[in-house]
């Protein structure tokens, strides 16, 4: 036991929990202005859900005064997590004295741990989409606009189709590379990626934009890459895109255009057999349908501005014998299955609804946390406050 | 305080071996109906038969269209939108899905609900529409007023590429005034009717290569917003000596200019476009592909002129040398005027002085 209590000693010193404190403040600081160039994800995965992040040193200072080059390495925010987590168990530990005085710290502390636990189950495990559905029509699947998948389909089975999926961050990865699989019935030669882009409709495409896609829709709509949404430019959702040349053994498929902003299919007939394409948006599929039974959009009487949404579904799992209909609207989620159904927002003319969904098994935790620091801290207020009207009562 | 690295190291390591889930290229199957029809792939492809397809945020064939004069394109937020447009202080909406779209009935009731209307039937909707046809396209006009005095403009144009074009305004009658809402009413007939299938596109010509950008084919003499003062200032612009106005510079050319000189000569061209006329970086890298060169990769690396201080200009040539193109770019209000001179290198040289002056008069409104 003694031996377990010196291992933990380095770990307990108040120094090193001052210490991680002043680099977790920095490190927020960072990553707050960080979003002035990165999306707000991109941001959370790279430097709060990181090991290791390199920070820019351009930062901190404005472009209209200097140009800075270089990065500070820096303990990502799981490094830092990790690393308070033991430092606060480790003081207990070492230090643990079991007092009613006392009782108060370790409740208060407690929370604290359990709100550390409660991000990393939400970065661990949390998954968060949107399902679209039109009026009178069903959804299965949820879409996740933050990350992307080449889907390659395979209808020839008349019941079902089989879905070869490729992540949109080995396409990314990829990038100028070949990329073959034995699932893939072609190679896939990643000519340009684009992770976010702007489309340029046949009237808008020179020439020369055009005429990059030898076959599908790029023959008539052009993409070309965009910045990538900041974190300061609001509900910003990037559309990526690559021009992919398909090939099958020394012979060339077509060069193709595939974009998360179109959502057609593409035919490639290989050896006479046909498959489909598609850049999209990551689908998770989920063994219940939702069917939107009608959308509401109430607006204030004699204006334009939105009084209410709301989206009354049918919630259909054969498997669960479960057949009802909800209505979800603002603050009134749908909770099925593990995944809570948000009213987000609706298509174009109200001919349809947005539900995001949210699938996070930690979401009870940081109520609990709170709960425990605010009970942990009134008692050990409280006591503090009894013994001072005691001593002035003496 | 005294920290073991081994321990910092284990700890490390838990951590990143948490971290590690990446996802592979994988195969699932899904039901036929699941992976086709399902979701927003179907969202208002209508009913059954109908391609469920998908609702694109760009057209998929060569429709091309004229926006009224005192109409705006703005920023559209919505997905599915195609466009968005401010005519004067009412929002026009521009959408369009495959097939029928569920059918130009199913269509108007949806609006009729949105204002507050029950349903109509076959016969109430031939009452409502007023259809024609300009030439392959068919148009059909409707206008209702519903509860609360809501007024909804609302047009479906069918131009023959395969898509249903739905455009959708409305407003409030009673804080609308009655001039402002008959020149919505013309001013929307007229977009409507103006949908054809083909138009010229932008890339067809030299000046129209030029003039990358925007979807529409806004007719050259419509201001909007700041560009009315440079419009105005071009129109005032009188030519110096050795520039001589050309006539049927292109379709979408506000000015055209013939120089001539001893070094072979130049041609001067502005441009207006919507909103950023395609961003500064699409235009520099296809002006630059005009002359051969290869795109760059970012705007940053752009070598700027300073022919005119506050605009953002680049001095391009060709390999050889024998072919150059200056070009400035003036964001104005919700357009981006296009200044061009092209020509030889001698012949771009020597307008060069007189080309700086041009652009500072008219897209600044400095003096010549």
């Amino acid at each position: 036991m003694n031996a377990v209590l010196n291992l933990l000693k380095p770990f307990a010193s108040l120094k090193l929990t001052v210490v991680l404190l002043a680099l977790s403040m920095f490190l927020i600081l960072a990553g707050t202005l960080a979003q002035v160039d990165q999306g707000v994800w991109l941001v959370v995965d790279s430097y709060f859900r990181s090991i290791y992040v390199a920070i820019p040193f351009q930062l901190f200072v404005p472009r209209k005064l200097a140009e800075i080059p270089g990065v500070l390495p820096f303990p990502g925010g799981a490094t830092l997590g990790v690393l308070l987590f033991v430092n606060l168990v480790a003081a207990h530990l070492v230090r643990f004295k079991l007092a009613w005085n006392r009782a108060g710290m370790i409740v208060t502390h407690a929370g604290v741990l359990l709100l550390l636990v409660g991000e990393f189950v939400t970065g661990a495990f949390a998954k968060e989409g949107n399902m679209t559905i039109a009026e009178g029509e069903s959804a299965n699947y949820i879409e996740d606009t933050r990350s992307c998948e080449l889907a390659v389909i395979d209808g020839s089975d008349p019941k079902d189709d089989l879905v070869i999926v490729v992540p949109g961050q080995i396409l990314e990865d990829a990038a100028g590379a070949d990329l073959s699989n034995g699932l893939l019935p072609f190679t896939v030669r990643i000519l340009e990626w684009m992770p976010n882009s702007r489309l340029l409709g046949p009237m808008q495409a020179s020439p020369a934009q055009l005429s990059r896609a030898s076959a599908g829709f790029g023959k008539q709509v052009a993409a070309v890459p965009a910045r990538v949404a900041s974190g300061v430019d609001g509900a910003g959702t990037d559309f990526p895109a690559a021009y992919v040349e398909l090939r099958s053994g020394e012979s060339s498929l077509g060069t193709y255009l595939v974009t998360t902003q179109l959502r057609s299919l593409q035919s490639v007939d290989v050896g006479g057999k046909r498959y489909d394409l598609a850049l999209r948006f990551e689908r998770r599929y989920r063994p219940y349908t939702v069917k939107l039974v009608d959308f509401r959009h109430d607006r204030f009487v004699g204006t334009e501005v939105a009084r209410n949404f709301s989206s009354l579904v049918r919630l259909s799992d054969p498997a669960q014998r479960v057949d009802r209909e909800v209505l979800i609207s603002m603050n009134n989620p749908l909770r099925y299955a593990g995944e809570t159904f948000y009213q987000a927002s609706f298509a174009p003319d109200d001919s349809g609804t947005v539900l995001q969904v949210v699938r996070n098994p930690g979401w009870l935790l940081p109520y609990i946390s709170c709960t425990l620091v605010t009970i942990g801290l009134l008692w050990h207020f409280g006591i503090r406050l009894a013994g001072s009207f005691r001593r002035k009562l003496a | 305080m005294q920290i073991r690295p081994g321990a910092v190291a284990a700890s490390v390591l838990a951590v990143a071996a948490l971290g590690c889930d990446r996802a592979e290229i994988h195969s699932y199957r899904v039901p036929k109906s699941a992976e086709s029809a399902s979701g927003a792939d179907a969202l208002l492809a209508g009913g059954a038969g109908e391609n469920p397809s998908l609702p694109q945020r760009r057209p998929s064939g060569a429709v091309s269209w004229s926006v009224p004069a005192s109409w705006k394109e703005v920023p559209t937020t919505q997905q599915f939108r195609l466009a968005t447009f401010d005519a004067a202080g009412v929002e026009v909406s521009l959408t369009a899905f495959p097939g029928s779209a569920g059918g130009v009935l199913a269509n108007v009731n949806r609006w009729r609900g949105q204002i507050g209307l029950d349903p109509t039937d076959d016969a109430g909707l031939a009452q409502l529409l007023t259809t024609s046809r300009e030439g392959p396209t068919d148009v059909s006009l409707l206008s209702m007023e519903g509860k609360d005095g809501k007024v909804m403009l609302g047009a479906i144009i069918v131009p023959g590429d395969g898509q249903t074009w739905f455009l959708k305004a409305m407003f409030v009658k009673a804080t609308t005034d009655a001039a402002k809402a008959d020149a919505l009413r013309a001013d929307f007939g007229a977009f409507a009717r103006s949908f054809r299938l083909g138009g010229t596109p932008a890339g067809s010509g030299d000046d129209a290569a030029a003039a990358p950008a925007s979807p529409t084919t806004s007719p050259t003499t419509s201001p909007s917003n700041d560009g009315a003062s440079i419009d105005a200032r071009l129109s005032r612009f009188k030519p110096p000596e050795g520039w001589a106005v050309e006539s049927g510079g292109g379709n979408i050319v506000a000015a055209a200019f013939k120089a001539t000189n001893d070094g072979g000569g130049a041609r001067v061209t502005a441009t207006s476009l919507g909103n950023d006329g395609g961003g500064d970086l699409a235009n520099i890298n296809r002006w630059r592909g005009q002359l051969g060169l290869p795109p760059l990769a970012d705007l940053a690396a752009v070598e700027r002129s300073d022919l005119v201080a506050g605009l953002l200009a680049v001095d391009l040539r060709n390999a050889d040398g024998t072919d150059r193109m200056i070009s400035v770019i003036a964001p104005s209000g919700g357009s981006t005027w296009f200044f061009k001179l092209r020509g030889t290198a001698a012949g771009v040289e020597a307008e060069r002085a007189k080309f700086a002056a041009f652009v500072r008069e008219v897209a600044q409104g400095g003096k010549p």
